[in-house]
């Protein structure tokens, strides 16, 4: 499997990296600060799943989502963010999916990658 | 010269008590999942004074060189959400979530980063139970790393606007001997806001 992970936070980029690899030690797991960044990567690399942050500089994670969609319509996204607004998870469920609410355990990870 | 008992009456001052106390609820449940503790909380302090005040109302512990973050939010009301702590606790704080595994020059180094990203979920924590509560969006701009005297982190405010509700209540994660507080400065026309927000959800008639 491969994932990427969208956070302009370092920490928390590690900190999933970490998570992510404890349980699957064999998957690739790439990182990107920001939605370009993440645009540019999935253009050498296909992913599987998905975690973005919400808020973030230049385009937030729901942006983001909107064009990973139809380049990745099989992939798992879901949103991982510290913004728990309703409206927030309302427009991630609208736009098919997933919402993790900060901050990061392994078990909500687990949960959502498998 | 208004204050807060011209400008909001006392189920609002109440009201504004419960709210930042459902957010801070919130907050601390993050905080605690962060360091895998207990986190203690007081009870909610809410003023309006003059902005002139609001750096001597939140030092209570001279020197007053803070560390923390700050996030801006708009939307029907708007304002400033503050984390801050003293200086000296904030490798603690890092340590007390990241763990003892990572060496004290790599913690070290991350520091600012990982106080921002700790201070972004708090905050975020708190402004969205305000959004969710009022049934309404705010918007949060990007967390900003703070290390600086009190006195000049509300200097720019003080030039803007003459009152501010100020919302304080701290935070204590007793192993690490972390104490902390966070507070919301808002000013005058978003507190109107605020209070025709409360009288709405209240039923009160303006």
């Amino acid at each position: 499997m491969n994932v990427l992970i969208v956070d302009d936070s370092r920490m928390s980029r590690m900190m999933l990296t970490t998570i992510i690899k404890d349980v699957h030690p064999d998957w690739n797991v790439e990182s990107a600060e920001d939605g370009p960044s993440a645009i540019a990567l999935t253009t050498v690399s296909s992913f599987d799943i998905f975690t973005l942050d919400f808020n973030m500089p230049g385009m937030n994670g729901l942006e983001l989502a909107e064009q990973l969609k139809p380049l990745f319509p099989k992939a798992k996204i879901a949103l991982l963010t510290a913004n728990v607004q309703d409206s927030i998870q309302a427009k991630a469920k609208a736009l098919g999916i997933g919402f993790i609410a900060k901050p990061i355990t392994a078990d909500k990870i687990t949960a959502f990658i498998g | 010269m208004p204050n807060d008992k011209s400008i909001l009456d006392e189920i609002h001052l109440d009201a504004l008590g419960e709210l930042l106390n459902i957010g801070m609820g919130a907050a601390a449940a993050a905080l605690s999942t962060m360091v895998q503790q207990e986190v203690l909380l007081t009870v909610p302090v809410i003023q309006i004074i003059p902005s002139t005040q609001v750096a001597s109302q939140l030092d209570d512990t001279p020197p007053n060189t803070v560390c923390g973050v700050k996030q801006s939010f708009s939307g029907e009301f708007s304002g400033d959400a503050l984390l801050l702590f003293s200086e000296e606790k904030s490798l603690s704080l890092v340590r007390a979530v990241v763990g003892d595994s990572m060496p004290l020059e790599e913690l070290s180094e991350m520091e600012e980063e990982a106080i921002t990203e700790i201070g972004n979920i708090i905050l975020n924590a708190c402004i969205s139970s305000l959004a969710n509560i009022f049934n309404d969006y705010l918007d949060s701009a990007l967390p900003e790393y703070l290390h600086e005297e009190l006195e000049s982190l509300f200097e720019e405010k003080e030039s803007s606007s003459n009152f501010v509700l100020l919302l304080k209540m701290s935070f204590n994660i007793a192993e690490q001997d972390i104490t902390g507080y966070v507070t919301f400065v808002m000013d005058i026309n978003s507190i109107i806001k605020v209070k025709a927000k409360i009288n709405k959800m209240l039923g009160i008639t303006d």
